[in-house]
């Protein structure tokens, strides 16, 4: 599904991602976690192309996107839920939603309507008509993601997606996350919460200053969280 | 009929001209032809959020594409227009394709450049332009075997025209290239990860607010009989730009509002003699300061705080 090697990246001569590999296979759920400034909203954009990398490649499909620009490299199949959501706070919710339409992916495998992502998240009914900046955390995250849900991805990147939410609405978000799976969607979470991550995901990657340092294989969530002094050195808490 | 007001306006602007004298016709022709080139302008700085200077540019090369075609090749008036739209439509394309990866004050720096460069060039060339000369006894417009050769014909052409770029810029703003800039505008990266070409777009309304320049100087040229390179200085570049910033960029009847406010108001000033630049001057400061959201703008923010007032849900606005 995607594939990073050698990946260098950062803001004019700061380079924040240095020698970043790691793999996500079809039908992953991949979480990449770090403490806060270990460089993984650098890596999100990365993988967008919002910024430049300055070294290695970004494989998707087999298809080197590396140097393919934004708009031309998510209709390969990648979709991202931002950092902070980035919805337009004036347009309306279904407003939101249209410019994913009008924009999505044709021909992919993955095909959901706004039907789909109404039964995922009723509130995108309900609310339709409002301004998104009226709505509250949980439900703008919700229409963030059903916003990248409709552009057709069968690679759905998360970046901080529980930031700021209740417990039980991060819970409801993840319900949902976890289901995606069934509909042909690999899945990279970027958290900077490991239990949240080690709930949904199969494996994961540990991020700080910018490196890989650790990798979390299936089944090994629990011997990480156990190792108080990975946890510690690596995530700062 | 949808809007009552909307057939009111249409008689009224039917009447004024018979109302008016003279002087004031020339001065609302001269509004419906800065309204077309002040479209494009507000396109671009209320929409995609770029000051552009350079709407002098493309003004001046549909005046001149026209002054050319039919004075000194002797062609029909109506492939002036064609020539100067298609003329500055490529030089918008050549041009802001480079340009426009450039953004904020950089590229309001750049297309100002680009404006003194073209002024330049327009003096410089004096063998094509005429230089300071310019180029005179530019044929009056004939439509339907019928000529406008008076202030009170030209007017209904020209606000016909001016009316149709309305229709066109609002059916634009009102698709999904409207809805793709306004995601743009306020969040680039959003706009970017939704597959929208940011750049292409940003080029595509440069180009559309061009050819709106070109038709506005077609029309210029068409209206006085004779153009020059005074016409077409820097000046020029920055009263296309008030238009929309005094009116409201993002509105269309903000940019007839300011296209009327830049036509008149300096003209009513004048009565004041030498003063008048300077009072001009303070009028446009009390204008920014007082309406900054364009004129139209902020009467649309006063009625919607009544609006909102009236029709209050609290306990609603939450993160």
């Amino acid at each position: 599904m995607l594939e990073i090697g050698g990946l260098d990246a950062g803001y004019g001569r700061l380079t924040v991602l240095h020698d970043v590999a790691f793999r996500i296979g079809d039908g992953e759920i991949v979480a990449l976690v770090g403490a806060n400034g270990a460089g993984k909203t650098t890596l999100v954009r990365a993988l967008c192309g919002l910024i430049a990398p300055t070294a290695g490649r970004i494989i998707k499909d087999a298809f080197d996107v590396t140097r393919v620009p934004t708009h031309e490299r998510m209709r390969t199949g990648i979709a991202v839920v931002l950092e902070n959501r980035r919805l337009w706070g004036e347009l309306t919710v279904r407003e939101n939603l249209r410019l994913a339409e009008v924009n999505a992916r044709q021909g992919g495998k993955v095909n959901f309507t706004l039907a789909d992502v109404t039964r995922l998240f009723p509130i995108i009914a309900e609310r339709q008509s409002s301004a998104v900046e009226l709505l509250s955390g949980g439900e703008q995250q919700m229409v963030a993601i059903a916003r990248a849900l409709l552009m057709q991805p069968d690679l759905l990147i998360m970046d901080e997606p529980s930031t700021g939410l209740a417990p039980k609405i991060v819970k409801e978000i993840l319900g949902v996350i976890r289901g995606l799976r069934d509909r042909g969607i690999s899945l990279l979470l970027v958290e900077q919460n490991v239990g949240i991550a080690s709930e949904i995901a199969d494996r994961g990657y540990v991020m700080a200053l910018g490196r890989i340092v650790h990798e979390i294989v299936p089944g090994g969530w629990q011997s990480f969280l156990s190792d108080e002094r990975m946890v510690k050195a690596y995530l700062g808490d | 009929m949808r809007r009552p007001w909307l057939i009111v306006l249409v008689v009224v602007w039917a009447l004024l001209p018979w109302v008016l004298g003279r002087h004031h016709v020339d001065l609302l022709v001269f509004a419906a032809i800065y309204t077309i080139a002040g479209l494009g302008v507000g396109l671009l700085l209320g929409h995609c959020g770029i000051v552009t200077l350079a709407q002098s540019v493309f003004y001046a090369m549909g005046a001149y594409a026209s002054a050319i075609i039919t004075v000194n090749l002797k062609l029909p008036a109506s492939l002036g227009f064609v020539v100067g739209m298609i003329a500055s439509g490529v030089i918008a394309l050549a041009l802001g394709w480079p340009v426009l990866r450039l953004t904020g004050f950089f590229l309001a720096v750049a297309t100002l450049a680009l404006a003194m460069i073209a002024n330049a060039l327009f003096f410089e060339w004096d063998w094509l332009t005429g230089g300071t000369v310019g180029i005179g006894a530019i044929p009056k417009l004939g439509l339907f075997g019928f000529v406008l050769d008076t202030p009170l014909t030209f007017y209904y052409f020209a606000w016909v025209v001016a009316a149709i770029a309305m229709l066109l810029v609002h059916n634009l703003v009102a698709g999904r290239t409207g809805l793709a800039m306004r995601g743009m505008r306020d969040s680039l990266d959003a706009a970017r990860v939704l597959a929208i070409d940011v750049h292409g777009l940003r080029v595509t309304i440069f180009v559309v607010c061009a050819v709106l320049g070109g038709v506005s100087g077609s029309l210029f040229a068409h209206y006085t009989g004779y153009v020059s390179v005074a016409s077409f200085t820097i000046d020029k570049a920055i009263l296309f730009l008030l238009i929309p910033v005094l009116g409201g960029a993002a509105s269309i009847p903000g940019v007839v509002v300011g296209a009327l406010f830049i036509t008149f108001v300096p003209e009513l000033l004048s009565k004041l003699g030498d003063f008048h630049g300077i009072v001009f001057g303070l009028a446009l400061i009390v204008v920014v300061i007082a309406a900054p959201h364009g004129i139209v703008g902020t009467i649309r923010q006063w009625r919607k705080r009544a609006l909102d007032e009236s029709t209050a849900t609290p306990g609603e606005a939450n993160k």
